[in-house]
């Protein structure tokens, strides 16, 4: 027995289409729904009625990704303090709904010290698309990716001083950067493909959830950065929902009525269809 | 100005004596208007009254307040003044307008938020302070508009020094006190009938009716509509409110361990399986009412609550999202989205507030400092200027000042004399589909109240006056809403958890009864004992001693027989007194009046006014019990003994004639008749299956036979010859008799018929068997097998013993897992350790 909401199924937004995509869970379900939240996530409510040992959740989905999205993004001429002082005060529906963003939330607290760091690519008239660059390819080459080093408890503090973790790690680090600035930032959960050494055949269930973060440039929208990897993405990254920080987007929460201990396994499986 | 138009001479001593004080600003003797013909109504009756007369309405008020203490361990109490607060028709009408016209503006302002969000836009609502608020609930966005209205809500007025009202606070999520304050317009037109009649006070039943109404819109078309009111449990202070409105209202009264949701509907676990609910009042906050939804986790969430109102099968009132309203970052633009929303001031607004660049210039000791971030941040101007000053210059964007609120006095009695105290109005306002309706009337309180619910609180009822009897609302049959027969029939279905506190309440009651009977006896024989020391008495009280000490006959009801091994006649009276006030002595009488205290408290809203006032009386005893020491005398201890069981008798007699059993009132009756079945097979076995000499084992029989009052009965029965099988053929065998083991098998019998069952017509279930096979064991036995003894021990009454007491516990632990089990515990599921990209 046991109630479950899940943001498995992809967002349709500026860099990619979900054509469509269909849930399969087993044991049966004796209730499903969908609605859309606060962060236009879609969210699959379920309910398994039965007792069962073991819940498989599969999401199908068939996504088109927008290549070309970001190609002008390097001819944008915009000093990323004028955006920020345009989400101070904010005059659209556009710039009050990303305005939102640029608060510190409970995953992503602001210190001094990364106000500090984040100052060192957000100099003075700095174009807001160098600047990311920039914070992104400082986060790659300086933080040590580490898996097992940290859980989704961990404070952002431990993470910026010891100088290691995992993707969502390095994303939530981003985001408490970007916000010290003013800038507004969004959380990203979804997936990642990966490329099996030259010559070896691709793994099933080889790839890979992943998080990174987007940046909002005005007039243009939501630009993803991807810091684990230092890349824009372009044709591997699929978007699943976005938030303020990871508890906007837990893919799977669930609460199970009696039983024991639990333990989560993730398989990842991208096809290219072309 | 009461002064102005009265002759000091002319008023009572304890009135003048309050007039001539010095006030800062007091509503008597400076509000209220020149001529204040509300107070000349009042005090025209009283005036005949002594200090004394008053004093004792003040003390017989105390006596019928049972919203004041909430539960043993906090001794909160709220002094419920014997003096009425007068309003003056212009000034409440005035005072209604305000209420009216800011409830609309705060629905607005709600839809707005959850909607469409003009005012953030516009800059009308400073929209990042509003984004960091922890009553900004992002969940409300994906819920159906129509369940974001608000429906019940209250605000707190008060008077500034030049006679205008100002709001203290809105209450938009559960508004408090109405309850206190139904109560207390329930004692006041019992101690004040006459004067609340001369003084044409407006009646506050249109409202409650009007609440009702609203609740059953939502229910009307619907056969068998549920409404529960959801509590966090006795652990809340306000516990005993819910329970009066629930009792008030007859809407049953549930935790959120009691509800659960299944298929997207809100489910109550009730005796007869799941239930679906229509309507929740929810007493919860809104942040942490869904625990699988919400990202705040909380005891006292529902998961998938939520879900459930976004489907639009139930109905939480008050609507979720409305604590939003009573944040600093509303609240202290409320006049401007007056102007904005309504194009009109607010006819009552709140103190004047600055921002920290426009305070600079002010006077500070005029202040105080609030923050946007936490409402319980108030820094004193005066007292706290160097910590303001330290937080502003730290982070001046997170602060505002406010004009710190000057209170009216209004007088309260007190030890024999008026004194003037602060007060704060808090007023009631419903939003239906005709308007915003105002409760005619307010909880008069004095702000001196903490939020620690060990301090008490100084209330008032307060007196609307109408201009002339007319106006007064008739007293008129409530409209049937609906039409059909059926409805008359339905009772309130009540909970799993309430059905076992029920089965405990049922449960101790007996144990307290026969624990205090058994220690009567003992009392008695150890006092004999002492007066006339012989071998047999000597050995009836050893065996008793034992019994006690090692639990046998007393709870847990330990099964083993009782020897006389290291008895100490001297140690008697300690004995006695641990059975009657030691805490660490599982069933002692105090912890067994604790659990029963606790259990009717958890049953509250099903209990009577009087059953109340018993259990009120019971909690006394037990702060009583904890103040003894073994210094108490013999005698002491006697009559506290029959304080308890005097008090026991009087609850039981007050539950019998008002107990329907479709309320679960026949789980009370079982739990009563297994106690006290556990209680004479633990007697006999313990104390009658040893072989013993003749005058002992007759005077332990009869030691026996007075504990469970079948002394008298076995004489008159077994006139000619008397043994211990006639003992145990009247205890244990005989069908007929009221007392006896078998009787009580068979009222359980009876009573199980009352459960609801799921098996096929023909079979029986496993809880039936075990009285069945009890039953049969009884009827099948003779009382010469039972006496029977082998080597000195009465072997085969052991065995029989025994076997009773196995089927007993069986039907107690079928009752709980078929009956009384809660859902399993939820868990929930941790997405962490998950392995991430790789790359």
């Amino acid at each position: 027995m046991c109630q479950n909401q899940a943001r498995l199924t992809p967002k349709t937004d500026r860099g990619q289409i979900c054509h469509h995509s269909r849930i399969e869970i087993s044991p049966p379900t004796n209730y499903l729904r969908q609605f859309t939240d606060y962060f236009n996530n879609n969210v699959t409510v379920f309910e398994i009625a039965t007792q069962h040992k073991i819940l498989t959740v599969t999401m199908i989905s068939e996504v088109e990704l927008l290549v070309g999205a970001n190609n002008n993004l390097n001819d944008l001429d915009v000093p990323w303090d004028e955006v920020r002082d345009l989400l101070a005060k904010p005059n659209t529906t556009e710039l009050l709904k990303a305005a939102e963003f640029t608060l510190p939330s409970q995953l992503t607290p602001l210190d001094d010290g990364i106000r500090d760091y984040a100052l060192v690519s957000f100099t003075p008239e700095t174009n807001l698309i160098d600047a990311c660059n920039h914070l992104m390819a400082r986060i790659f080459h300086g933080f040590y990716y580490d898996p097992g080093f940290t859980t989704i408890s961990t404070p952002l503090s431990v993470v910026f001083a010891q100088k290691r973790g995992v993707c969502q790690d390095f994303a939530h680090f981003a985001l408490a950067c970007l916000r010290s600035m003013g800038l507004a930032g969004r959380y990203v959960s979804g997936y990642i493909e990966t490329m099996p050494p030259e010559g070896e055949e691709k793994l099933e269930g080889a790839d890979a959830t992943h998080a990174w973060f987007a940046v909002f440039f005005p007039g243009v929208g939501w630009v993803d950065f991807d810091p684990t990897n230092n890349v824009l993405p372009t044709d591997q990254h699929i978007t699943l929902a976005v938030g303020r920080d990871f508890s906007d987007v837990t893919p799977l929460k669930g609460v199970v009525f009696g039983g024991g201990s639990q333990q989560l396994d993730v398989a990842v499986d991208m096809i290219r269809l072309e | 100005m009461y002064i102005k138009n009265h002759s000091m001479s002319a008023l009572p001593k304890w009135l003048s004596l309050y007039l001539k004080k010095p006030h800062v600003h007091d509503e008597l003797a400076n509000h209220g208007g020149d001529s204040p013909e509300q107070w000349d109504t009042l005090f025209n009756r009283l005036d005949s009254l002594t200090a004394e007369d008053i004093s004792s309405r003040a003390i017989e008020i105390s006596q019928l307040l049972q919203n004041g203490s909430t539960n043993i361990e906090s001794r909160s109490q709220w002094h419920f003044d014997p003096l009425p607060f007068m309003f003056s028709k212009a000034e409440w009408t005035l005072l209604e307008d305000g209420i009216k016209q800011r409830t609309i503006l705060l629905n607005k302002i709600q839809q707005d938020i959850y909607g469409e969000q003009k005012l953030l836009l516009d800059g009308h609502i400073p929209a990042q302070k509003l984004y960091q608020d922890s009553n900004y609930l992002r969940e409300g966005f994906s819920l159906p508009p129509e369940e974001l209205k608000l429906f019940f809500t209250a605000l707190d007025v008060y008077r500034t020094p030049s006679g205008e009202f100002k709001v203290l606070a809105d209450h938009c999520q559960c508004p408090l006190g109405m309850g206190l304050l139904v109560e207390s317009r329930i004692i006041a037109r019992r101690i004040m009938a006459e004067e609340f009649a001369e003084c044409n006070v407006q009646q506050i039943k249109g409202f409650l009716k009007k609440f009702q109404e609203g609740i059953n819109e939502y229910t009307q078309y619907m056969d068998d509509p549920r409404v529960v009111i959801l509590t966090q449990g006795i652990e809340d202070p306000n516990y005993n409110e819910h329970a009066f409105l629930s009792a008030y209202f007859g809407y049953t009264l549930v935790q959120s361990a009691d509800l659960t949701v299944r298929n997207g509907e809100v489910c109550l676990k009730s005796l007869q399986g799941l239930g679906k609910i229509n309507v929740i009042i929810r007493w919860v906050a809104d942040r942490f009412i869904d625990s699988l939804e919400q990202t705040e986790y909380s005891l006292h969430g529902i998961p998938g609550l939520l879900q459930a109102v976004r489907e639009g099968s139930v109905k939480v009132l008050n609507p979720f999202g409305s604590g939003v309203l009573s944040s600093p970052i509303i609240q202290c633009n409320l006049a401007k989205l007056s102007e904005q929303l309504l194009n009109k001031p607010l006819i009552i607004a709140e103190p004047n507030y600055y921002n920290v660049a426009q305070a600079e210039t002010l006077d500070w000791s005029l202040l105080e400092l609030v923050s946007y971030k936490n409402k319980q941040v108030k820094l004193d101007g005066e007292v706290d200027a160097e910590k303001i000053t330290l937080l502003i210059n730290e982070q001046p964007n997170d602060y505002y000042f406010q004009e710190k609120p000057i209170f009216s006095t209004a007088p309260f009695w007190d030890d024999g004399k008026l004194i003037a105290k602060p007060v704060v109005f808090r007023c009631y306002a419903l939003t239906t589909e005709n308007g915003v309706e105002v409760l005619p009337s307010a909880l008069c309180f004095s702000n001196e109240i903490s939020n620690d619910p060990n301090v008490s609180g100084w209330i008032k009822d307060t007196w609307i006056n109408t201009a002339d009897k007319t106006e007064l609302d008739p007293l008129n049959v409530p409209n049937p809403i609906k039409k059909r027969m059926d409805v008359t029939l339905l009772e309130g279905v009540i909970s799993s958890r309430t059905a076992e506190h029920l089965f405990w309440l049922g449960r101790y009651l007996e144990r307290c009864e026969n624990t205090i009977r058994i220690l009567r006896i003992f009392i008695d024989r150890y006092t004999e004992l002492a007066i006339s020391p012989d071998s047999t008495r000597r050995n009836i009280v050893g065996r008793f001693s034992n019994a006690i000490c090692m639990q046998h006959i007393v709870y847990p009801y330990i099964e083993q027989v009782s020897t006389l091994d290291d008895f100490d006649p001297l140690l008697s009276k300690q004995v006695a007194f641990q059975l009657l006030a030691d805490e660490q002595c599982a069933g002692s009488i105090i912890n067994t009046l604790k659990y029963l205290s606790n259990a009717a408290v958890q049953t509250r809203e099903l209990l009577s006014h009087d059953s109340r006032r018993m259990i009120n009386d019971i909690n006394v005893q037990v702060q009583l019990l904890k103040n003894t020491n073994m210094n108490i005398s013999t005698r002491a201890m006697q009559s506290m003994l029959d304080r308890a069981i005097g008090s026991i008798m009087a609850f039981n007699g007050s539950i019998t004639d008002c107990m329907p059993n479709s309320n679960g009132w026949f789980l009370l009756e079982i739990g009563r008749r297994i106690e006290r079945s556990i209680q004479i097979t633990s007697l006999s076995s313990a104390l009658l299956t040893e072989e013993l000499e003749t005058p002992e084992e007759m005077s332990l029989i009869e030691a026996v036979l007075s504990c469970q009052v079948s002394l008298v009965t076995h004489k008159r029965r077994y006139r000619m010859y008397q043994s211990i099988g006639t003992g145990l053929e009247l205890l244990l065998l005989d069908a007929e008799y009221p007392r006896s083991l078998l009787f009580q098998l068979e009222q359980i019998n009876q009573l199980c018929q009352h459960l609801p069952t799921k098996r096929r017509p023909g079979l029986i279930a496993a809880h039936e068997k075990a009285i069945l096979l009890s039953k049969t064991t009884c009827y099948l036995t003779e009382k010469d097998y039972l006496q029977k003894s082998v080597e000195g021990q009465r072997q085969q009454l052991i065995e029989f013993s025994h076997n009773i007491r196995m089927n007993l516990d069986t039907f107690c632990d079928v009752l709980l897992l078929q009956y009384f089990s809660h859902t399993q515990t939820a868990n929930k599921l941790n997405w962490t350790n998950i392995e991430q990209a790789q790359s």
